[in-house]
């Protein structure tokens, strides 16, 4: 509220977050499980003298390298680029609260960089008997190790968001760190992140020329799906299990946002673990194309389940805090019954140029306002664009507005948060609410031409002092 | 006139949080994290400016000659992320709403420097090497641009009063174009790199000097040739620098020209060590002449972030500000903080370790230039 907004309301800005987390967090957990599965590898194909496996590992590391380092480090620093730019307020909080436990992520990130560097550049060092293979297999395991600690850190920070605790009502940082979800969720991750190594493990292992080395490379990648989903089952269900009622509720709530990716999760799962045991057992016939499939099953896998974690946590950013649109409880309450501009400076300055609002002087700088920002449109973009997109995708306003009469709807906004406790209560006066009950309908309007049911009932209160 | 705006400038900034350590110590983290990102991005983007302008002594097409580049990209991203998070705890009520004002280009940096990062890869693993020059072209371009942007990110947080053109242009396309410090700014940083650049030449050709059946008449001139650039660079980086200077609001400027003892001895500080770094290139005294440019950097670091807080100084201090929100969780903020500084003390002797003994293989290895030179398969 405090913020401005970036202006797209199209499609929902939470979705933007969501399409680059995704991404990030398949690359990341690959990077943490890959870890794991290149020292063991490598242990394993040195104690068994299979040379040629060490050959596939050596292009596997480098492969392993460039998606890990270049794509799964700069989709982290987008995911944190579209938060900061999308929901600054939520950022901030997190930002401020937990900033060492993420100074120390950075630290085993910087650690992870180079020992991958040094890991990788060292690989052909060690065949040809420059570096002792114990050393090559020690700067693994501090790469592993690093990847390993930086999934903790950011794992309780996460979890927190689902699950606060006891952090906010101690106000005790490791209470939140250490929350309910922390161990379930962690379990949950690492097997993911083994299953995932496994998974690209059997994409680069598809190419090997010579048949045994190949059938061996590829019946150990896909045990590294078999044997960890046992633990993605049990974590899966811990995780479920220490979860509240009311989100538990909200998980298995009926609502077009989140059911279609409980199905999907539902069906995936055992997907996921059957092409293991395919290209297990069809190990000699496995070819790259089966292994992308493979590939996609552990991204939509990845994929559900995060879009499961964000939309169950409707409608917080952190529970019984701060909401997903970024307005905090006690911003909620204020604007309540002071009107939105009371916590929201850009409101106000908007108020002042367009003379809604107060008797204040108009600013200095006299500018010419975009033709598309109406007091409606900017609280939308403020308060309902994070979850809803505006005719286009991810829970698209028209559709659910196009039902109410303009008195419903303002009715809805004023009851947000009530009857459907998966939407935040809407930040605002009687006034603020006519404003956005005005922008929708037009909005509606613009989109499917027809008069508006009711529209000529309706009657706006538009001085700010109604309330 | 610049008052008036300023105040009422001050409804749009944001209520900053309470902060979960002092700034005292925030401050230095962060200041002393951006001089080390700092350094690597002017490595780096020297390196492939100089690989570029001058692809004979860049000596890129020699074996494992882009190799390192890659490299000093991953770790200037990895550097960049601490005085970023240290940024946002002690500015974010000014830094998310320059953020969201250019959102489109600020989220285009990450798909830049994506893509420059592949370029390296891809330009590092050309089987022809006289390939490389042209892979490196785009890869320049877009390494500018981040810089470009990433220039107009962080003037754009220090004026709100240019802010309100949000209201005309909601779409996240703003740059601080509005601003006359951002041109000289831009120019000063990509002079910087150029000088450190050349320096990086000069080390580059130091190092390769060890390797057995090198031509030395050539590296010892590449080695020159690197000092040369640093030295005419950086003369022209004393224009740069009074242009900056004098597009600066007058109060900053007249803060950094006699009315602030702190602020005048820091930039005195800075011009003696350029005098001395020039002074000492022309010696061809690489390993000096490197250090004092190193401490000019920290100088400068040091001013930039004393401006920062005299810019915003005027926001803080406004009757319209905005008080402070509290903190949610106060408690256990030192003991996370002693976890962080434990795990960097930790953290040091390890990766000396991991330097050590990859120098030794790289020793021990036949026919290999260094280790930042790209393993074969
Ligand atoms: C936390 C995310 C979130 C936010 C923020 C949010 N909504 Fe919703 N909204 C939802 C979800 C989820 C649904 C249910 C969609 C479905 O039924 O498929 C919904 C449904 C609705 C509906 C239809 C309700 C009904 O009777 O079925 C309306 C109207 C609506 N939202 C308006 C708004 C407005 C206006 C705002 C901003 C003030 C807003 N929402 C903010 C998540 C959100």
């Amino acid at each position: 509220m405090e913020y401005p907004v970036w202006h797209f309301t199209g499609i929902s800005s939470g979705l933007l977050i969501a399409v680059v987390s995704v991404l990030h967090v398949f690359i990341a957990q690959f990077a943490v499980g890959g870890g794991i599965h290149l020292v063991w590898t490598e242990y394993r194909a040195r104690r068994q003298h299979m040379p040629e496996l060490l050959l596939w590992l050596e292009r596997h590391t480098r492969f392993f390298l460039l998606v890990t380092m270049v794509f799964g480090a700069l989709s982290g620093v987008g995911i944190w680029f579209s938060i900061s730019a999308v929901n600054p307020g939520a950022t901030s909080f997190l930002i401020h609260n937990f900033v060492f436990f993420w100074a120390a992520e950075w630290l085993f990130f910087l650690l992870e960089v180079v020992s991958l560097l040094a890991y990788c550049s060292t690989c052909r060092l060690t065949r040809e008997g420059s570096m002792p293979p114990e050393t090559h297999r020690r700067i693994g395991l501090i790469y592993a190790a690093a990847g390993v600690i930086s999934l903790v850190l950011i794992n309780g920070i996460i979890t927190f968001m689902l699950t606060p605790g006891q952090g906010p009502s101690s106000g005790d940082v490791w209470d939140a760190f250490f929350n309910p979800t922390f161990l379930p969720s962690l379990v949950f991750r690492l097997a993911l992140s083994l299953m995932l190594a496994g998974m690209f493990a059997l994409f680069t292992a598809s190419r090997i020329r010579d048949e045994a080395v190949r059938r061996l490379a590829i019946r150990s990648g896909a045990q590294w799906i078999i044997f960890p989903f046992f633990l993605l089952l049990a974590g899966s269900a811990w995780y479920f299990a220490a979860l509240p009622p009311d989100r538990q509720d909200a998980i298995l709530r009926r609502t077009s946002d989140i059911h279609p990716f409980v199905k999907t999760y539902g069906w995936i799962l055992p997907a996921v673990f059957l092409g293991g045991v395919l290209a297990f057992v069809k190990s000699d016939h496995l070819r790259r194309p089966l292994t992308v499939l493979i590939l996609c099953a552990g991204l939509m896998l990845t994929g559900s389940f995060e879009w499961i974690r964000e939309t169950g946590r409707r409608p917080w950013i952190v529970e019984g805090v701060i909401y997903s649109n970024g307005v905090s409880v006690a911003q909620a309450e204020r604007a309540g019954s002071e009107g939105a501009a009371s916590v929201s400076g850009w409101l106000r300055a908007f108020d002042d140029m367009t003379g809604a609002g107060s008797d204040t002087a108009p600013p200095a700088q006299v500018i010419r306002l975009n033709g598309s920002l109406t007091r409606g449109a900017l609280l939308f973009a403020q308060q309902c664009n994070t979850c809803h997109g505006l005719g286009g995708p991810r829970i698209d306003i028209l559709p659910l507005t196009a039902r109410l009469t303009p008195e419903g709807l303002a009715a809805q906004l004023q009851g947000q948060g009530k009857r459907l406790e998966y939407m935040p209560p809407f930040a605002g006066s009687q006034a603020d609410r006519d404003a956005l009950v005005v922008y929708l309908k037009q909005a509606e309007a613009s989109h499917r031409p027809g008069p508006i049911p009711g529209a000529e009932y309706f009657k706006p209160r538009t001085s700010p002092s109604a309330d | 006139m610049i008052s008036s705006a300023m105040t009422d400038a001050a409804i749009l900034v944001p209520p900053p949080m309470t902060l979960p350590a002092p700034s005292s110590l925030l401050i230095p983290l962060q200041v002393l994290t951006f001089f080390a990102h700092l350094l690597l991005v002017n490595i780096l983007l020297g390196s492939v400016l100089l690989a570029v302008l001058d692809r004979r002594s860049a000596a890129t097409e020699e074996k494992n000659g882009v190799a390192f580049m890659p490299k000093i990209l991953a770790l200037a991203v990895n550097f960049g992320i601490a005085p970023f998070l240290f940024l946002q705890v002690l500015y974010g009520n000014y830094l998310y709403p320059g953020i969201l004002l250019m959102a489109v280009w600020w989220m285009s940096i990450v798909m830049a420097v994506m893509l420059a990062y592949y370029g390296l890869y891809i330009s590092d693993g050309a089987i022809r090497t006289s390939r490389r020059s042209a892979v490196l072209i785009p890869v320049a371009l877009l390494l500018m641009g981040t810089a470009f942007l990433l220039t107009s990110a962080s003037t754009l947080m220090e004026r709100p009063d240019q802010w309100w053109r949000w209201f005309q242009e909601p779409y996240g396309l703003i740059l601080n174009t509005g601003d006359a410090t951002l041109l000289p700014r831009y120019l000063h940083i990509i002079l910087a790199s150029l000088a450190v650049g050349g320096l990086t030449m000069a080390w580059r050709a130091e190092w390769s000097l060890r390797c057995p059946g090198v031509d030395r008449e050539k590296v010892l001139h590449r080695r020159r040739r690197g000092l040369t650039w640093f030295f005419h660079v950086s003369l022209a980086q004393i224009a740069a620098g009074l242009l900056f200077l004098f597009t600066l609001p007058g109060e900053a400027r007249s803060m950094l020209t006699g009315g602030d003892l702190l602020f005048t001895a820091a930039l005195l500080l800075a011009l003696a060590g350029l005098a001395a770094a020039l002074f000492l290139a022309r010696r061809e005294r690489l390993g000096p002449a490197s250090l004092v440019t190193a401490g000019i950097i920290l100088v400068m670091v040091c001013i930039r972030a004393m401006l920062r807080e005299a810019l915003l100084r005027p926001y803080h201090a406004s009757p319209a500000a905005s008080p402070s929100t509290a903190l949610a969780m106060p408690h256990g903020q030192t003991a996370a903080l002693t976890m962080f500084l434990i795990c960097a003390v930790l953290i040091v002797p390890v990766l000396l370790w991991l330097a050590r003994v990859v120098l030794r293989a790289f020793r021990n290895s036949p026919g290999t230039i260094s280790p930042l030179g790209k393993e074969e398969n």
